[in-house]
């Protein structure tokens, strides 16, 4: 029994030298970096997308502690920030199919609209910028990230189909047709863009 | 294929969208081009809704979220080292319920006369075919348990030796 505790033990010990060993000092720089310049643009992204600052902070940890668990090779702004709105794109479409069941199953399926009148007063500025996220978020999540990364990240093609995994060619024609399809949402609803 | 998606002045309407006003060319340009005056307008439109500023927020700490990054990394590494030793616990359970059964069956009928020593007579029979099947001595008794002992030290060996690895 001694002995077997005994190689639980080293085991272990072995084990938090080897985490330890695998955090490097230039690793913590790439972190911190990428994080002074992304975590802002992608709360923003995350806060329209999911519509609410509480899941949009635990999103944006999340993102990160996977940029951690599986980064790039490269230290290139220019592939860390798609990458990264990637990994939240993704998150985003998680999180907000697991909210939408969980209020469901609580409170029924007006629970949605319900929580959101339950905000906070603010501004009509702010109330305006809200109700179009709420437009925003009727669109696909690919269609999101796309039209954010183009139109808000100011990502080229090249770079937004290095990231999301799709050709280069296609990417013009994805983005016509989630502009298109913004545009007959904003129609439906009596705003134009 | 679907019309004209692109427009070559696409990139530099986007780029000026972002900045803020258009150069007296470019808006020209832009009256007379159906793709990048959508383009404008679309851009136009994400810009305002991305826009958080009437909405402060302070930001996850940066260092709690490294932190954690660093406790789940020797998590993760803690469960890669115990998956063996787990999978060895297992192995030892299922190792010592065969060794059981091995154990039972082999010497079954010693313990069977241990057990109850009445039931000798009624069923003489079923215990000659059992007992005639093995050699009841000192050594079908040690057998079993060298065996078992043996079994143990060779489990701590290779569990040792795949933690080392």
């Amino acid at each position: 029994m001694a002995v077997r505790s005994g190689v639980v033990h080293d085991g272990l010990a072995r084990a938090s030298d080897m985490a330890d060993r695998v955090s490097t000092p230039a690793e913590e720089v790439r972190f911190r970096a990428a994080y002074q310049a992304c975590a802002r643009p992608l709360w923003g992204f995350l806060y329209r997308t999911l519509g609410n600052a509480a899941d949009a902070d635990d999103a944006l940890q999340e993102v990160f502690l996977r940029f951690l668990q599986s980064p790039l090779d490269t230290d290139d702004a220019a592939q860390v920030r798609p990458y990264l709105f990637r990994i939240a794109s993704n998150l985003a479409v998680d999180q907000h199919r697991r909210r939408s069941r969980e209020v469901r199953r609580e409170a029924g399926a007006d629970a949605l609209d319900t929580l959101a009148s339950t905000q906070p007063p603010v501004s009509e500025s702010v109330q305006r910028r809200r109700d179009m996220a709420c437009s925003f978020r009727e669109l696909s999540p690919k269609e999101r990230v796309l039209l954010w990364l183009a139109h808000v990240e100011g990502a080229g093609h090249a770079e937004i189909a290095g990231s999301l995994g799709l050709r280069t060619g296609s990417v013009a024609v994805l983005l016509f047709r989630a502009r298109k399809k913004l545009g007959r949402l904003l129609k439906g609803k009596g705003l134009e863009a | 294929m679907v019309g004209r998606v692109t427009c070559e002045r696409e990139a530099e309407v986007l780029a000026t969208a972002r900045d803020g006003r258009l150069p007296a060319a470019l808006e020209a340009h832009v009256t007379g081009c159906g793709a990048c005056r959508a383009q404008l307008a679309v851009s136009r439109w994400m810009l305002e809704m991305a826009d958080t500023a009437g909405e402060p927020h302070a930001l996850p700490d940066m260092a709690a979220i490294w932190w954690k990054a660093l406790l789940v990394r020797r998590w993760q590494a803690e469960r890669r080292v115990a998956e063996p030793m787990e999978a060895m616990q297992r192995f030892e359970l299922v190792a010592s319920l065969v060794a059981l059964i091995v154990l039972l069956v082999w010497q079954g009928a010693t313990l069977w006369r241990a057990l109850f020593p009445a039931e000798r007579a009624v069923d003489a029979t079923t215990l000659t075919r059992w007992t005639s099947l093995v050699d009841v001595s000192t050594i079908t008794v040690l057998l079993p348990i060298a065996v078992a002992l043996l079994g143990v030290a060779a489990l701590v060996t290779v569990s040792r030796f795949m933690i080392a690895e």
